[in-house]
Formats: structure tokens, C-alpha cells, sequence
């Protein structure tokens, strides 16, 4: 089974954008403009969801399970009902009259999820689960009332290790399935058993990586008002994908989708964990509905962390089998996924267990692989998407392998990956797990890397930090990252999820533009590129381009913004509306000069005949007479100046590029200190480097993160451990390294603007590049790393363990 | 409704004088964003830990969400509002548009706070280890932190202490 069905070279030649008229100019694709987004936000006058504060809102508090798997006995809500400034206590009897519970599951063969809804009904399943809702006056009155609610549990036996869920004496967490196990499949394509038979060596690792989560700094939220008079719903909340939910609410409370309205302004950083139906939210609309009036709930911190989805908690087994020269004749692996208690809707939780089997063959060429994935049930909070997906695990397991062969068939560890790097002859290249590499630098990233590197001066750096009483370290992982993934992912396995995007460009009558784009975005900077990419269609200066986005009722439907996707189809979508608006203005202007349209150019704002600047028109006196003085043109001329443009994408592109990593080790303390980082990226034609250079820092910093810092702690019962900041931690400034980025720019032959998503890429490869590093830096003590994050503790533990011949096999 | 406790603020706010009625739990966050709206200072976690509530009371910076509105009492506070009255981009404000420091912008006003304060008091962040410690209290997740490092350093290094940043 592969990921998606292998279109085939020939299929993907016909999803090349069609030749059309080149841009008026490329004043502004390339460029490092000023982001249109900076000045509200820096001014203080972003619109964040709590920002709104409708009259007469009422707040909300929840009433959040204390305890990880029980059945509910009894609810007693007379006291809270009392407690002053109440409006309303809603417990599942009352949202479930009105809402519909749902089910995470996409088509994946045998898949199956447990029944979720918006307050628990019956039992809950995790620490944090909401039970009861309190609406009252103010959040803090809703909050009293809330501590008045009187629960009692029956508690069940609590289930946190992935592979005793699985077992013969397993609770069932959710008792209508068989079992805990959620999917079961296998990946890759053919005969392993003879690679591993003939080959000269096999390296194994077994890694463990930590759960952990999207952390954004602005906490979910949501808004939400019903109006009886006229039957619509009105919801505001933080989200990356607005049109989904607007699908998702109308069906789940029976509402006719134009019924329902969603608006999103400015999102503080999603990272693929505000894509959902959650229970808290779609029980505050619900309430809405309800009650017929606005209400609001923005979750605190604990609430996030204990409710937000969550991501990386995976075991991995891999085998790796070479030639004595180096080269891979085949890869085995065994994930399990540890999904948390619900597979979340729409997208479900398999996602990323299936990426860290799909991805991992990586940018190497692997004849053959199997890969073995389960995904399973435990009780705590569900596991779902987060930047990168999969990859920062499966380019872990693949580089630490890597390592581990050259050190065992005595190559470096560069030499290593050089002779298994693809070559551009070899593209577009279909791996063995049926991902298509369009194109790609994949050798000569890696290349550029080892160049800056400086591998040579490796061991006299080493003896200098010795000295100093520190243990160096560098790393480096190549890594491949899929981007604008199309229908397959998610349309195509039975959710209502769209993978092309929708823009519409509209030109005012005074030659001023708006974008109305259908994917708002959460700080990746949409608006700037897509009045770059329009600017560029029209020939005008971008100065002239305003652009609009979230709201569902005016803004044309979106895909919503996961997997890299806007530089492809969002862009993609604003080229092809703009350069037919371009069409149009043209058509008339060709007609009040008595030219050609052909022959036309527009530069700066201005229209002439090519090659003659003198003469002509401005684009506003072309837009003026459009609107005002229609009996001017023919009777059968389109002179609308507003276009809605869409982008389908192709089926998947691939960027590519290495990172590399300088690191000292404190053995006394074990704490690890990044001296120097570097990323080569390709990720194809760069719209805004400015913003392409922002997206791979800030997904380095969430990789070091993982790799170093941060980890979601359950105790024995099921208990949140970190449930505050000061326990679960994410880097710092003092925690990261100035980033050097190296841009190679190889277009994809199978977008509109040849540029590729990028906006994972610096979180997929990091992992990797560290821990190669700790574990070159740990290398003379004997002691090894085999689990994330690389707390001190675990790298004392491993110079502790060092020379113990059982300890290199387990997971710290 | 009121209640026997609440109390009546006087404050100046942004060199504006304020005056409301407020509880004794009501934070120096709530009153500002809800009393006053002024909803550029954003809460992220009220625990105190990621600082993009961070405003500036009597000169210091601190931590709204862990102060309490009575506690401005008769203080002068500043937020992310002030730094730009006209519309127009202050020094400090513009250098982080340069620099593309900021990316969902929810963390910037906690920023532009601190650095502001820091500058006030005479701090030397001209230089980029100083800088970075200086800024260590403020969580960000998007950036990476060195584009606020170089956006902090290029405006102190252009900064000698005439007029606000």
C-alpha cells in the first residue's frame, strides 16, 4: 500500500500550467518586499479572536476531566446553575439534541476511531476531556461556577503505553471497536527478506521520540453567534482552515452550509494543531445555537496543553542493509504511533504514523523497503498533525541509520550519503514507497553542506573544546519534505477537505486591486506573496494590491493552509485569477487605443503598445471607463475586472536540502549548547526570501524544540505532568543559534510559479542533525542517545551507561 | 453589577488619564484589553512564562497577566499602543519590519515592550549576546528569535537616547 497512487510520469507532464502570456513584469516575485501584515500588527491593532468582545457575550468555563479513563456516574450542576452571573450549564444531554457526535476516520483499509462529541457522554478518556459547560457574565465568574460542579467518576484502568494496548489483558477505551489499535498497515514495495539475505551489512536502530505539541502563543479561541431571526450561524475563531469548518459545522448541526459563516482574521501560529473539529469549540457553537445569542471561550494554558492535539509520539525499529561499497539494497522499519484517545476529525491521527513510514526512505535511493505501522489507542490527548508531519521522525530513524552504517563499514559518514543521494538525471524519481520527487538538488545540497561544514578541521575543533571540558559535536541529516500534497491526502479517503485554492482579483474602478484569498494565513505571510504574485500579473506596483481574507460568506472557498501549500496553489490560484483580470483590461484597452491586445504591455501601472513608452493609457483610466462607460465598448466585451482564479496543484511536490549542526556537550551536566546551524534548502522559485528565510527558522526552532526540550510528561495515572510553561518548555533566545541559510533554487517543472511549499522543512531535518551531533559529540565516551528529547538527563544517562554492551540498544 | 470590592482605578494609560471600576481580580491584561481595549497586549499563557503580555509599569516592563489592575493605582503605564499614536511607525517598530521579526504577530507587542523599557533604562543591547539575553523572557514560536536579535541590535546601535525608540 502506498500513500497515494503513483501518477506516473506521463500524467504528471499534463498537469504542467499552461503557457500563457508571461507576467507584465517580475518586479516583485523574488524580491524581499516588507511584509503588508507588519504595520497593523506592530502597532497593536492585529484582530485576534479575543480581541471581540460582542455586548451581552457570555463566557465560557469547562469542566475538564481530572481523571484519564472513567466512566461518569453522576452530575450534579445545581450549585454552579445558582452561582452568580450563570446563564446556562450544558452537559452532553443537552449538546447531543443538537449536535452530532463524529468519527476521525478516513478510508485507510481496516481503519477505525472512537466516537467523539463535544462534552463527554457516559465517559471520558483523557485528562482534559471536556465534561460539563458553564456559561455565565464574565470567564471568571463562569470559572467559580465551574469549581461548584459536583462529578462523580468511576475510575477505570488507565492505559499509556502503546504496546500493552495492544495486549490480551488491554482495557477497551473505546468499547464499541474490537480493540485499541486504530490502524494497522504496511508501506513500500518489494522482496526485503532477499536485500537483507545478500546484503554485506545490517545496522538497526530503535529510537523513541517525545510527545509533544504545537504550543502556539495564541491560544485557541473561538466566538460563536446564532441569530434565530435569520437562522445563521456566526463563528470567529483561530483556525488554518476556515471553508473546512464551515462544512464540518453545518453538517454536524444540520445547518445548510450558506448558513454558516466563518470568520478568521489574524491567527498567533497555528502549526497544523488549529485544523480540527474540537470538542470545546464545537461545544461553545453548539451553545450558540442553543441559546441563540454570542458566546465565547478562549482556552488557557493549561487548557492547551492539556487539550490541544498532540505529535511525535512514536517507537521506531529499522533496519538498514548495505553493500560493503555503501550502497542501500534495502530498508525495513516498524512504527507505532501513539494516536492519544481520539483520532481527531476530520483529518484523523494516522497521518503522521503514515509519513514516518512513507517519508523515511528519504533522499536516497532505496531499491526496496517494508514498512509496518500501528496506530493505537491510549488514554491521553489525541495525537494528530504538527509541522512536519512524520518527517522529523522518519529522517531521524533514516539518518541515524545512515550514521550507524558508515561507522560500520568504516566510510564517513558523508561518504555514506553521497553514494546513496539521488542524482538530478534520476528525476522526477518515484521512491519506493510511491512519493514522486519532481525535482530536486538532493547530492548537491548535501554538497554545499559538507563545503561549510569544514568537516576537516572536525578533530582539532574537538580537541579544542576537549580542553575547554566540553565534547563537540556535528551533525548533519538530508531530508526531503512533501509540500502542496493534492486531493489524495485527505478528499480522496472520504473528508471534506478541499486540496485546490480558490482567489479572486478584483480591480476597482480607480485601478486599486484586491486579493480576496480563500486561505487566511497564521503569520506565513499570504497576504504579502499573494500581492506580489498579483502585482506582477497586473503590472502594477504593489502598492495598488490590498488584500482580504476570512470570511467564509465573501471570500472564495479555500484549502485552508496545511502541508506547505499556499507558495504552490494559494499563489497558483491569485496568478491565474490575476492574469485573467490582465486579459480583460487589455481587451478594452486594445479597444479604446485601436490596437491589438497582443501587442500590449503594462508597465508600472500603465499601458502601451510594446516598445512604444510614450504613448498609451493608465490602467485606472482603463478601469474608470469599464465601469462608468460601458456604451464605449462593444456589446459582447467582458468587462467585469474581478475574476475568482483557482489552483488545483499537482499531486505532490518535494523540496529537498540538508541540515547541518555544531553542538557542545557539557558532561558534567549533560546540557547541549548549538554553537552553529546550517540549512540548504531548495524548496524551487522563491516567491519572498525574506518570508521563505522566516519559515525555515522558525521550523528549526520548533525541531530543536523536539530534539531537545520539549516533552508532554503523563504520570502513572494519566496525569499531565506538564500542564504550565515553566514545565513544558520551548526554546528560548538564549536556546537557538543564528541560522545560516543557502538557498538552491531548482523550479518545479509542475507548478504555476515553479516554487514549492517550504514551510516544514526547517522542522524535518532538525532532529536528525542534532542528535547525529550529540551522539558524534557523546562518540569517545561510548555512550549513545536513542530518544528525544536529549534531556540532560538522558545524556548522562548514556555516559553514565557507556561501555555497557546491552545499553546501545535502548532508548534513553 | 458591582460588589463591595470593586474599586475605582485611577491610572494613566498610554499618557491618557483612566478611570474605571474594576475588581480586585480583575488583571492589569483584563483592564487594559477589556476595560479600555486597547487589545494589542495579548495574553498567551497567564502563567507568566511567555511574556507577549509584557507592558512597561513606571518605566520597568512586566507581566500584566500577573499583575492586578488595582495595582496601577496612581502609575503611569505604556503599552504597544503608545509607541505609535500617529499611525506612524516608531524607530524600534520599523526595524522589526526590516528585519522580518515577527510572523503571527501575537508575541510582538510583548517585544516591542521589553526592548522598549530596556532601551529607556539605558541598556546597551548594541550588542547581539546582550540582546539575546535580553529578550530570553519573551517566548516566541515562529521566528527563531535572531530576525528580533538583529532587528534589536540594528535600532540600539541607531538609538543614543534622544526621544523614545
Amino acid at each position: 500500500m502506498t500513500l497515494g497512487a503513483d501518477p506516473g510520469l506521463e500524467q504528471l507532464k499534463d498537469l504542467r500550467p499552461e503557457e500563457g502570456p508571461a507576467p507584465a513584469s517580475a518586479a516583485f516575485v523574488g524580491q524581499r518586499v516588507r511584509r503588508l501584515e507588519d504595520p497593523p500588527l506592530l502597532q497593536g491593532r492585529g484582530h485576534f479572536v479575543d480581541d471581540d468582545q460582542p455586548r451581552g457575550v457570555l463566557h465560557i468555563a469547562f469542566v475538564r476531566s481530572p481523571v484519564a479513563h472513567a466512566r461518569i456516574t453522576s452530575i450534579d450542576v445545581s450549585a454552579a446553575t445558582a452561582a452568580p452571573g450563570v446563564e446556562a450549564v450544558l452537559t452532553a444531554a443537552d449538546i447531543d439534541q443538537v449536535c452530532q457526535s463524529w468519527r476521525g476516520v478516513l478510508n485507510w483499509p481496516g481503519m477505525v476511531a472512537g466516537e467523539q462529541r463535544p462534552l463527554a457522554k457516559d465517559k471520558v478518556v483523557h485528562v482534559g476531556e471536556p465534561v460539563v459547560m458553564i456559561l455565565a457574565s464574565s470567564r471568571a465568574r463562569a470559572e467559580d461556577a465551574a469549581e461548584v460542579v459536583d462529578i462523580v467518576y468511576e475510575e477505570l484502568a488507565v492505559t499509556l503505553d502503546p504496546e500493552s494496548a495492544l495486549g490480551s489483558e488491554a482495557v477497551l477505551i473505546h468499547e464499541d471497536l474490537e480493540s485499541n489499535r486504530c490502524l494497522e498497515m504496511d508501506f513500500g514495495s518489494g522482496d526485503t527478506e532477499a536485500a537483507f539475505e545478500e546484503a554485506d551489512v545490517v545496522v538497526t536502530v530503535t529510537m523513541q521520540t517525545g510527545r509533544h505539541t504545537a504550543m502556539a502563543i495564541e491560544p485557541r479561541g473561538i466566538v460563536s453567534n446564532y441569530s434565530r431571526a435569520d437562522r445563521r450561524l456566526t463563528v470567529r475563531l483561530s483556525t488554518q482552515a476556515p471553508s473546512m469548518l464551515q462544512t464540518l459545522y453545518a453538517r454536524l448541526l444540520d445547518l445548510p452550509e450558506n448558513a454558516v459563516r466563518i470568520l478568521t482574521a489574524d491567527v498567533g501560529g497555528a502549526f497544523g494543531m488549529k485544523a480540527f473539529v474540537y470538542p470545546d469549540e464545537m461545544a461553545a457553537v453548539t451553545a450558540s445555537v442553543i441559546l441563540g445569542r454570542a458566546v465565547k471561550w478562549i482556552q488557557d494554558r493549561f487548557e492547551a496543553l492539556q487539550s490541544d492535539t498532540h505529535a511525535r509520539d512514536e517507537r521506531v525499529s529499522a533496519k538498514l542493509a548495505l553493500q560493503d561499497d555503501g550502497t542501500i539494497l534495502g530498508l525495513q522499519s516498524d512504527v507505532l504511533s501513539d494516536c492519544g484517545a481520539y483520532s481527531m476529525y476530520p483529518r484523523s491521527s494516522v497521518t503522521e504514523g503514515v509519513q514516518v513510514c512513507t517519508i523515511m526512505p528519504g533522499p536516497y535511493r532505496v531499491p526496496v523497503y517494508s514498512g509496518h505501522l500501528r496506530v493505537v489507542f491510549t488514554n491521553k490527548a489525541p495525537l494528530a498533525v504538527y509541522r512536519a508531519v512524520g518527517h522529523p521522525v522518519a529522517i531521524l530513524v533514516m539518518e541515524s541509520l545512515m550514521d550507524a552504517a558508515a561507522e560500520e563499514l568504516g566510510l564517513s559518514r558523508a561518504e555514506v550519503r553521497r553514494r546513496n543521494l539521488l542524482v538530478p538525471s534520476e528525476l522526477p524519481y518515484t521512491s519506493v514507497t510511491g512519493n514522486v520527487y519532481d525535482s530536486g538538488s538532493h547530492l548537491e545540497s548535501f554538497d554545499r553542506l559538507v563545503e561549510l561544514l569544514d568537516l576537516e578541521t572536525l578533530e582539532q575543533r574537538k580537541d579544542q573544546a576537549r580542553a575547554r571540558g566540553r565534547l563537540l559535536g556535528i551533525g548533519m541529516a538530508c531530508f526531503v519534505e512533501i509540500s502542496a500534497p493534492g486531493a489524495m491526502f485527505y478528499g480522496a479517503k472520504g473528508a471534506p477537505i478541499t486540496a485546490h485554492d480558490q482567489a479572486k482579483v478584483r480591480m476597482e474602478p480607480d485601478g486599486s486591486v484586491t486579493v480576496l484569498l480563500g486561505t487566511p494565513g497564521q503569520g506565513q505571510g499570504l497576504h504579502t506573496t499573494a500581492a506580489q504574485v498579483a502585482a506582477d500579473q497586473l503590472g502594477i506596483d504593489i502598492s495598488g494590491v490590498r488584500v482580504i481574507s476570512g470570511d467564509t460568506s465573501t471570500s472564495p472557498h479555500g484549502t485552508g493552509v496545511w502541508a506547505s501549500r499556499s507558495a504552490v496553489v494559494s499563489t497558483g490560484a491569485v496568478a491565474t485569477a490575476a492574469k485573467q483580470v490582465r486579459v480583460r483590461l487589455l481587451n478594452a484597452a486594445g479597444h479604446m487605443m485601436e490596437a491589438n491586445p497582443a501587442d500590449l504591455e503594462i508597465v508600472s501601472g500603465h499601458i502601451n503598445v510594446q516598445g512604444d513608452r510614450g504613448t498609451g493609457i493608465d490602467v485606472a483610466e482603463v478601469a474608470a471607463r469599464v465601469h462608468w462607460r460601458t456604451h464605449e465598448f462593444p456589446d459582447d466585451m467582458e468587462l467585469g475586472l474581478a475574476v475568482v482564479g483557482e489552483c488545483r496543484g499537482p499531486d505532490m511536490v518535494f523540496n529537498n536540502g540538508a541540515h547541518g549542526v555544531v553542538l557542545e556537550v557539557d558532561p558534567e551536566t549533560g546540557m547541549v549548547f548549538l554553537l552553529d546551524y546550517i540549512v540548504i534548502e531548495d524548496c524551487g522559485v522563491l516567491i519572498n526570501p525574506d518570508i521563505v528565510d522566516g519559515q525555515i527558522r522558525g521550523g528549526v526552532a520548533q525541531g530543536v524544540g523536539g530534539a531537545l526540550l520539549e516533552q508532554m510528561v503523563y504520570d502513572e495515572n494519566g496525569q499531565l505532568q506538564t500542564s504550565t510553561l515553566l514545565d513544558y518548555l520551548v526554546p528560548t533566545a538564549m536556546d537557538l543559534p543564528s541560522i545560516k541559510i543557502h538557498h538552491i533554487e531548482t523550479p518545479s517543472p509542475y507548478t504555476e510559479l515553479g516554487s514549492k511549499g517550504v514551510g516544514e522543512a526547517g522542522t524535518a531535518g532538525a532532529p536528525a542533525a542534532i542528535h547525529s551531533a550529540v551522539n558524534d559529540a557523546l562518540a569517545p565516551t561510548g555512550g549513545r542517545v536513542w530518544a528525544q528529547p536529549m534531556t540532560p538527563e538522558r545524556v548522562l544517562a548514556a555516559i553514565r551507561l557507556a561501555g555497557d554492551p546491552h545499553s546501545a540498544a535502548q532508548p534513553f | 453589577m458591582t460588589e463591595p470590592l470593586d474599586h475605582t482605578l485611577t491610572t494613566r494609560v498610554n499618557g491618557q488619564a483612566e478611570r474605571a471600576l474594576v475588581q480586585p481580580r480583575t488583571t492589569l491584561a483584563e483592564f487594559l484589553r477589556d476595560y479600555l481595549g486597547l487589545t494589542g497586549t495579548h495574553v498567551g499563557c497567564e502563567q507568566g512564562a511567555c511574556g507577549a503580555c509584557t507592558v512597561i509599569v513606571d518605566g520597568a516592563a512586566i507581566r500584566s497577566c500577573l499583575m492586578f489592575a488595582v495595582q496601577v493605582e496612581g502609575a503611569e503605564v505604556q503599552t504597544v499602543e503608545g509607541l505609535s499614536p500617529t499611525g506612524h511607525l516608531s524607530a524600534l517598530q520599523e526595524s522589526f519590519a526590516k528585519h522580518h521579526a515577527l510572523q503571527c504577530g501575537f508575541c510582538t507587542a510583548g517585544f516591542l515592550m521589553t526592548v522598549s523599557a530596556a532601551l529607556s533604562e539605558g541598556d546597551d543591547l548594541t550588542n547581539p549576546t546582550q540582546a539575546r539575553a535580553r529578550i530570553s523572557g519573551n517566548l516566541c514560536r515562529c521566528t527563531g528569535y535572531t530576525p528580533i536579535v538583529d532587528a534589536v541590535v540594528d535600532v540600539a546601535r541607531s538609538y543614543h537616547g534622544e526621544g523614545e525608540p
